[in-house]
């Protein structure tokens, strides 16, 4: 398999995020079908095992990691609101 | 079927009422038959039931309560995941019946439950599945599943090569529910987009879902923090840290330790996030204990 590299990864990630299941959009309640691994590297002319890599890192890598520290207060914040404090 | 074999309740059972028996049984609040050829209209290739069992014709899939109704009104959000229910079931039930299909009409038979292979792409789509088997239909919240009776279901599914009777999609979407309706022509919103629009966006129009738009990869963040890839996340950052007193409060600090727990004991491994969910009008009768939803089984 061909091995991913910064340079390979900072080609192509933004149109493997594009094509992925990283937004999913829908008509109604009918999903808009996202592209599988195989035919985005058909889009793209890489091999599958390569997109899977890209996109493997871009599902961690993706994501600012301060949006990731804040998920547990935002659950905090939103539970305490929501459930009624014993008094 | 004799007259006297029914009279004294020893009918025999249609393969499909008996797999739903045992379903019930085991443990499942719902269970549904989708057929493969059904799925395949909507799955893509590589993603299908025969992609997993060469030759499937049926999938069995089953649903029950993803918490207790006490979780959901817990102030520690971390309870509300680390106390799922049917999560720590889910996969005996379906190996039961794939054992059943097996020992009784001799098809060959898997079981599944959701687990991915490919980062955070699964072998299929349960929420697909459950909406062909008739438990529910896709919601704003993330395209998740809803019972109209049940609320949020928590999924997993047997597939078999054994042809079985499929049961029908519902007629009527369950989301948007009518309360849901209300608050959209008052304040042009929801309450599962209110309670994340960074996750969530979509739109009603006379009283349906006109679109919608899930970003997955803001919800994964999200809700798997405590996860593997939360820790891959920190871990990360901590080999980036030049500093070498901030990088041991990095490693030894709560949120790390955390990490690493969970990830060695699987304390809190099965990270989640169930805030757009939580103030979701189809999930109050669910949350009640005691209520007539929460005692009703089956579809």
């Amino acid at each position: 398999m061909q091995t991913l590299t910064p340079e390979i990864y900072r080609r192509y990630r933004d149109e493997v995020f594009k094509h992925s299941l990283a937004i999913q959009e829908y008509d109604g309640l009918t999903p808009r079908r996202a592209l599988t691994d195989a035919e985005i590297g058909a889009r793209l002319e890489i091999p599958a095992e390569l997109v899977t890599e890209i996109r493997c890192v871009l599902e961690v890598d993706g994501v600012p990691l301060v949006f990731w520290k804040e998920a547990e207060s935002f659950k905090q914040v939103r539970c305490l609101k929501r459930v009624k404090p014993d008094d | 079927m004799s007259q006297v074999a029914r009279d004294l309740g020893q009918e025999e059972l249609s393969p499909e009422a008996r797999i739903k028996k045992l379903a019930r049984e085991a443990g499942a609040l719902v269970v549904g038959i989708a057929s493969v050829a059904d799925i395949n209209r909507f799955a893509p290739k590589g993603h299908r039931p025969n992609d997993m069992l060469r030759g499937a014709r049926s999938v069995i899939v089953t649903g029950g309560k993803p918490n207790t109704a006490g979780a959901f009104e817990s102030p520690e959000p971390r309870l509300l995941t680390s106390l799922r229910t049917y999560p720590a079931i889910r996969k005996a039930i379906v190996m039961k019946i794939a054992a059943h299909i097996e020992e009784r009409y001799g098809h060959p038979s898997i079981f599944y439950d959701g687990g991915t292979v490919w980062g955070l792409v699964p072998h299929m789509s349960l929420k697909l599945a459950a909406e062909r088997a008739g438990l529910g239909t896709r919601s704003l919240a993330g395209g998740v599943i809803l019972n109209p009776i049940h609320g949020l279901l928590n999924l997993s599914v047997t597939i078999t090569t054994m042809p079985l009777e499929a049961d029908a999609p519902l007629d009527t979407p369950v989301c948007p529910h009518p309360a849901c309706v209300e608050i959209w022509a008052r304040e042009r919103t929801t309450p599962c987009l209110s309670a994340c629009p960074e996750c969530l966006e979509g739109e009603l129009e006379n009283g349906s879902v006109k679109w919608m738009r899930y970003k997955a990869y803001l919800c994964q963040a999200r809700a798997r923090g405590q996860g593997p890839l939360g820790l891959q996340k920190m871990l990360y950052e901590i080999l980036q840290e030049k500093d070498p007193e901030q990088q041991k409060l990095l490693v030894f600090g709560e949120r790390f330790t955390r990490l690493i727990a969970s990830a060695s004991f699987s304390s809190e491994l099965v990270a989640g996030c169930y805030e757009c969910l939580r103030p979701c009008p189809l999930l109050a009768p669910n949350r009640r204990a005691g209520s007539g939803a929460a005692k009703t089984s089956g579809v």
